[in-house]
């Protein structure tokens, strides 16, 4: 635990892009425009399972979606995704290739459901797509040229991230970030909640981050896993829920 | 209802001695042999054992039934069963009773099962259920290799504490992890970790809710796809909340990719057995064992 707190406070001391603008700051525009909803991964077209959670009351209000919520991030498909994307970021920032194709494929392979897999395969694909277009680093080609599959989204943001330079504790936290904001902004449509309860939800996950990072940060990959078993049944119920706004 | 009392229970054990830790290892190989299908090699050590009873063959597939001659696992026992259906093969496994896994002083229980689907072949693995009592610690892992024209099924079922004595797991800890690779290739990977407060875990909304059992089955085979619709319709499963499910049952299925998994949860443990024979039932592709009738 030691050294993955020592990461996360001296992001502010360690070079990220070489812009020196302000020295002595990490520069996380990439990180902001990747995980910004505007990014072209098509992230609003996912809930995670959320749709049959809200179909079948598991989620009616704001304080069962932040219990919700609170489950995937320390038990669900988000913390594995955070493991995940903790060792497709130290293979790349380490160039150990055979590293990197072994988390790539279990990032692939890693879904307890067609439609989970379709969530993150789907996404994983276009992020990488649109960041080697427009964001090109040699490390993330040297990494792409290594394993030939398809990507586990947390694997490309991890990836994408470490050939840039960014540091591990703020990509993980702003990609845990943009996965609630997400599930919130499902959930706002869904349920339906007001605007207000969706922001004190994600104000209030937001405050787990951390810890959830750190604990993913140490989970080995062998040790890959969790226990939300109601939200694997919940995306497997929804890929025949009658009326369906979202592709999971 | 009474819990049974188990020396397990009353008395806190010191750690067992190395030696004394049973470690059980297994290796069965089944062989096709003129349209049927016969025992290759057995290798038994521990106490760990493989019968093949008569009752057990019908038609082309050869019946094993796996004993643990140790009456359950405690913590620091291990046992790893390898298995591997030839060429053309069709073998079906499973145990002779319910697994239990009693309490531990804190050493981990380790499980490993290795499964090999070689072309053709067929590999059905339909173990009773194991039984965590409060307390076990136990590490599982499952791997398998499939050939790409080889079928494999997995029945896993679970159940938290002695459920029909009221038991729940409130401590203890669980790590079970699955790999199946087809033609080399990694196709499925999952991982259950249970660990921590229990008691609270369990009880959250996405996780268990409270229930006690819960099961996996996983079906891999070039048409598995085709066999979601009648796992579904067994299940009751349908467009809306309120669909056919029985109570005190929530399950879902789904399938891509030569891949077939479906998860169940059951308040205990006999809800479960129920839900898993009627899957069996109709998905098709094997008979409940012989030995779960009895």
């Amino acid at each position: 635990m030691g050294t993955a707190i020592t990461t996360i406070t001296t992001i502010s001391e360690a070079g990220a892009t070489g812009r020196d603008a302000f020295p002595g700051a990490v520069d996380l525009v990439p990180l902001l425009v990747w995980l910004s909803p505007a990014y072209p991964v098509g992230s609003f077209a996912y809930s995670h399972g959320l749709e049959w959670a809200v179909e079948t009351g598991d989620i009616k209000d704001a304080a069962s979606l932040r219990g919700w919520i609170e489950d995937l991030l320390r038990h669900g498909g988000p913390f594995a995704d955070a493991v995940l994307l903790a060792h497709a970021w130290r293979a790349v920032e380490s160039g150990r290739d055979a590293d990197f194709i072994e988390v790539a494929e279990l990032g692939a392979a890693f879904a307890p459901s067609r439609e989970r897999q379709m969530e993150t395969l789907n996404q994983g694909d276009a992020f990488l797509a649109a960041t080697r277009a427009a964001w090109p680093a040699p490390a993330l080609e040297r990494a792409c040229a290594a394993w030939g599959g398809r990507y586990a989204y947390p694997v490309a943001v991890g990836a994408a991230a470490a050939a840039h330079g960014l540091p591990l504790g703020s990509t993980l936290t702003g990609f845990l970030t943009a996965v609630c904001a997400n599930l919130v902004s499902a959930a706002v449509r869904l349920v339906p909640l007001g605007q207000a309860d969706g922001n004190h939800v994600l104000a209030s996950a937001a405050r787990s981050l951390s810890d959830v990072a750190l604990a993913a940060m140490d989970v080995p990959l062998a040790r890959l896993g969790g226990a939300a078993l109601r939200s694997d049944i919940a995306s497997m119920r929804h890929e025949t829920q009658y009326t369906r706004l979202f592709l999971s | 209802m009474y819990a049974t009392e188990l020396p397990s229970d009353a008395s806190p054990r010191s750690t067992i001695p190395v030696e004394l830790r049973a470690k059980g290892r297994l290796f069965v190989e089944a062989l096709a042999a003129g349209g049927r299908t016969v025992r290759g090699a057995v290798e038994e050590a521990g106490p760990s054992r493989v019968r093949f009873p008569l009752s057990g063959r019908r038609g082309a597939a050869l019946e094993g039934v796996l004993l643990n001659t140790g009456g359950g696992f405690a913590g620091g026992d291990s046992s790893h069963v390898r298995a591997r259906a030839c060429d053309g093969a069709h073998l079906v496994l499973t145990t002779q009773a319910a697994e239990k896994i009693y309490r531990s002083d804190g050493a981990l229980t380790q499980l490993a099962v290795e499964l090999e689907v070689r072309a053709g072949a067929r590999l059905d693995w339909m173990p009773q259920a194991t039984i965590l009592f409060d307390r076990a610690r136990v590490e599982r892992s499952i791997t398998a290799e499939v050939a790409g024209s080889g079928r494999l099924l997995l029945v896993e079922p679970l159940v938290l504490g002695r459920t029909a004595s009221g038991e729940t797991l409130r401590q203890g800890a669980l790590f079970d992890s699955w790999r199946v690779r087809r033609d080399g290739r990694l196709i499925y990977a999952d991982g259950l970790d249970l660990s921590g407060d229990l008691a609270a875990v369990l009880g959250r909304g996405a996780v268990m809710r409270h229930w006690a059992a819960l099961a996996t089955i996983l079906l891999i085979a070039p048409d598995a796809e085709s066999r979601l619709q009648p796992v579904r319709a067994a299940l009751g499963i349908g467009e809306e909340a309120t669909d056919g499910l029985p109570d005190g049952l929530e399950a879902g299925a789904s399938a891509w990719n030569g891949i077939l998994a479906v998860r169940l949860l059951a308040r205990d443990g006999a809800g479960l057995d129920r839900a898993i024979r009627r899957i069996i039932r109709d998905l098709g592709v094997a008979d409940p064992p012989r030995i779960w009738h009895s």
